[in-house]
């Protein structure tokens, strides 16, 4: 039996960066033209993101049962209540973000949706309409009240503001510091690219699958952007200590260093990739819509890490370095001619840069 | 692959050391998972209850629940303070009414999140004359006695004051507050000689006032009252320009923050009644907690048999540390006061747990890299020589994810914040698991059998991963078909 080796040792893969870059390309324009049938089915550039209640808010209802909340049968009683109401509310093509058991002794069934319409009378006539068809449906024996109301984002301008800000923030000290640290600013600015290209892909994928964007999202890209850099770090590592292996005084092509770091980073790439999102996967499968609103996008991010610390990111980087060196030559060509003197001591100083 | 075992056999430890260190670290494992998860109630112990600290760690509304209250929001309150009472001006007290409201939902979030309920959420129900605030705090003791301070709201109100004995009058009967409660930025707990006092934080427009006035006072008194009601007059000695001020009384801990509380809420610039309130379940529904920890459980045991099916004994020792991990992390998580712990939390704690295993996956790859080609050393000497030279991409990653966390924790707000430590904690102790535990594990495997290869093989590949740079054919063949690039190419020629 043959063994399958994943491996990319002796292949080029600097080289075709172009093909690289075509894919987050490629996803992006996917998600823009997704956005677009999602704005222009609903009629509404709004509706192109699923922007779910904790940013825009939505409507809440409150359907007091005469349920005991302390007996055995409290979760059936609770779950039969429930089902009416996702059945109403589905009729009205509404989305149930959260569903919570409340009440002291009696049992409560809150339920929070978004909202119906952007005017807020004829959203108040619609959850009108809701609230007398469950009076209907539901047997009026178990019902003390139901009351609905609009509720307000949960998440606070703040938030966001602040989040994107120590975003901003720790992505500059993390280019600052990896560019002290490999003493390369390319390898820096190759790194901060393959994290943003993370961030952007996962919010493509977002829209293109149409995932509500709820609070955790700001959660699912923060921790993204904390743990894609890892790879990429990882990679560079392998190809400052390929360089510095250089016997002195030599170089060799920026291309073939990397490429062989690549390879030989491979298996673990693969490796950590299945190891942290084992356990996010099995979350995205067995937990509840709101839950997987949060594990699908940390699940793009880590693969979208995965193939910008692989292909990307090593391939901006010997771009840039590549351009770079023959920068350097050249102008270390044009000074040749006028004074000799000065052009050996300028191949002597590029050579220890 | 040669093996120069007995040569390299001093270095390593002795078999009876190995086998102590292992029963000590079994032990604690054990002993650490009870403590984790399983409660001991009614004495089991001896003289007390002892709850197990994993059901300890606080828990986020999304989780567990929590608490919930509906304030009414009182408009006529507002419009007589505000507009003493005139009804005509609808619009811009309609204007000024919601832009109050915003301003209160923003502080609500401010003061709970000073008392510590990072998780709280404050929203807006309802629109025009019916709003309502609705807040919701995690599951907390005291939540109705919060819940009844914020209803109970104290204006704070600082005056020129006549001081003679005990006695503190306004200068000035009719004069206007020179600083008010609308003014004040946070109420806090502090502690000053011994003493615990109400730290009172101003505002932008607070902290102007608060300055003009001390400098106008200098040398008389500043009298602060509570409600009307005298609490005390320093006497001004010089302009406070950096808006803080502190109140002194004689204040058990309760009192003051109880007073702090009312200050706060005496800011909040409406009046709130409190509506109803109730107990409330978790937003992802009630099997939250088991969905993570069944994720968290399956995830680990996929890590083990990757592990292990790669790398042996090596991947039965980073799975031991991973354990050690896993229960240090519950263990560190359930004794910090200011980790609230939410759903993005748990997925923090999954993720450490598998970027743990990846510092000891670039370790063992590069033993494995070491144990193969021309050069094979023996199994000690790649382990060490892979430890040694993983350091430094281990280091990078290490430093760049902690500088992350740092920046959250210190410029992001509250539930983020929160975040932001979890991550901080997990990478210290995923380093220490890592890069000690594990690696002590190994050297005592090694101490038994350090030459079978079922044990160590690695199942290594036989592919070069060595880099020749002198007269190498891979040098020549990538020389060769990167004709393309001809500046490179120079340089290539060795």
């Amino acid at each position: 039996m043959k063994k399958i080796n994943f491996t990319l040792a002796g292949k080029k893969i600097v080289e075709k960066w172009k093909y690289w870059v075509c894919v987050p390309l490629a996803i992006i324009l996917i998600a823009l033209i997704a956005f677009g049938i999602y704005a222009g089915v609903n009629k509404d550039a709004a509706q192109g993101i699923n922007i779910g209640i904790d940013f825009a808010g939505g409507n809440i209802i409150t359907i007091q049962t005469k349920f005991d909340a302390k007996a055995n049968d409290a979760d059936k009683n609770y779950d039969s209540v429930l089902k009416v109401v996702e059945e109403v509310l589905a009729e009205k093509n509404a989305k149930i973000s959260y569903d919570q058991m409340a009440g002291n002794n009696t049992i409560d069934v809150v339920v929070r949706f978004n909202s119906l319409s952007k005017d807020a009378e004829v959203n108040n006539e619609l959850t009108d309409e809701i609230v007398a068809t469950l009076n209907e449906r539901l047997d009026e024996n178990n019902i003390n009240k139901i009351t609905i109301e609009r509720n307000g984002p949960s998440v606070q301008k703040e938030l966001i503001i602040t989040a994107f800000l120590s975003v901003l923030i720790s992505t500059l000290l993390i280019l600052g510091y990896i560019i002290i640290r490999f003493r390369n600013i390319f390898t820096g600015l190759s790194a901060v690219i393959a994290l943003i290209h993370d961030v952007i892909i996962v919010f493509s994928l977002t829209v293109l699958f149409h995932i509500q964007i709820n609070s955790s999202f700001i959660a699912a890209i923060i921790t993204i952007i904390a743990y894609s850099i890892n790879n990429t770090i990882v990679l560079f590592d392998r190809v400052r200590e390929n360089q510095n292996a250089l016997p002195v005084g030599e170089t060799v092509n920026n291309n073939m260093i990397v490429n062989k770091s690549i390879a030989q980073t491979l298996s673990r790439s693969i490796l950590t990739t299945i190891t942290t999102m084992a356990a996010i996967v099995i979350l995205a499968i067995i937990g509840v819509s709101s839950i997987r609103e949060f594990a699908l996008p940390v699940l793009f991010g880590l693969i979208a890490g995965t193939f910008s610390s692989v292909f990307l990111a090593p391939s901006l980087y010997c771009l840039m370095k590549n351009a770079s060196d023959n920068y350097d030559k050249r102008n270390i060509n044009k000074v040749k001619k006028p004074k000799k003197e000065k052009e050996k001591k300028e191949v002597k100083d590029t050579a220890v840069v | 692959m040669n093996k120069n075992t007995t040569k390299l056999k001093s270095k390593g430890l002795s078999k009876g050391w190995s086998i102590a260190i292992l029963v000590i670290f079994a032990i604690l494992l054990i002993l650490g998972a009870v403590f984790a998860f399983v409660p001991l109630e009614n004495g089991e112990l001896g003289v007390y209850d002892y709850f197990n600290f994993a059901g300890n760690i606080k828990l986020g509304l999304d989780l567990k629940g929590g608490v919930y209250a509906v304030f009414d929001i009182d408009k006529e309150d507002f419009i007589k303070n505000k507009y003493e009472g005139d009804t005509t001006k609808t619009e811009e007290v309609n204007y000024a009414f919601n832009s109050a409201v915003q301003g209160t939902v923003s502080r609500l979030t401010d003061l709970l999140t000073s008392r510590g309920y990072t998780e709280a959420q404050v929203t807006v129900n309802g629109t025009g004359d019916n709003q309502k605030i609705r807040v919701e705090v995690p599951d907390v003791e005291d939540s109705d006695e919060l819940f009844a301070l914020i209803a109970k709201p104290a204006t704070l109100a600082m005056y020129e004051a006549n001081v003679s004995g005990n006695e503190i009058t306004k200068a000035d009967p009719n004069a206007k507050p020179l600083v008010s409660g609308a003014d004040i930025q946070t109420a806090s707990v502090g502690m000053q000689d011994g003493q615990y006092v109400i730290q009172l934080k101003f505002n932008r427009n607070g902290t102007k006032k608060f300055a003009e006035a001390t400098t106008n006072l200098t040398g008389k008194y500043l009298g602060i009252f509570l409600d009307g009601r005298a609490i005390m007059a320093p006497q001004v000695n010089s302009a406070i320009t950096n808006g803080q001020a502190v109140i002194t009384g004689d204040y058990t801990y309760e009192t003051a923050n109880q007073y702090a509380i009312q200050i706060q809420s005496g800011a909040l610039g409406v009046k709130l009644n409190m509506d109803s309130s109730s107990v409330i379940s978790a937003t992802l529904g009630k099997n939250a907690i088991n969905h993570g920890l069944i994720a968290g459980g399956v995830g680990l045991l996929i890590i083990f048999v990757i592990m292990i099916a790669r790398y042996r004994m090596l991947g039965v020792a980073a799975s031991l540390s991973l354990i050690f991990f896993a229960l240090t992390y519950v263990f560190v998580l359930s004794i910090f006061p200011w980790v609230q712990l939410t759903l993005p939390g748990i997925a923090g704690i999954l993720l450490s747990i598998g970027m743990a295993v990846d510092a000891n996956v670039i370790i063992f790859e590069r033993t494995r890299e070491l144990m193969s080609g021309n050069n094979a050393r023996d199994i000690r000497a790649s382990i060490s020589q892979g430890f040694k030279n993983s350091l430094s991409a281990i280091i990078d990653g290490n430093v760049t994810t902690l500088i992350g966390a740092i920046v959250l924790a210190i410029v992001a707000i509250s539930s983020i914040k929160g975040f932001a430590i979890t991550l901080l904690i997990g990478i210290v102790i995923s380093l220490v698991s890592a890069l000690l535990v594990c690696r002590l594990l190994i050297k005592c495997f090694l101490a038994f059998n350090d030459s079978s290869t079922t044990l160590y093989g690695l199942n290594v590949k036989e592919i070069d991963y060595t880099i020749d740079y002198k007269n190498s054919a891979p040098v020549k063949s990538e020389k060769a078909a990167d004709k393309n690039n001809n500046s490179d190419k120079a340089e290539v020629n060795v």
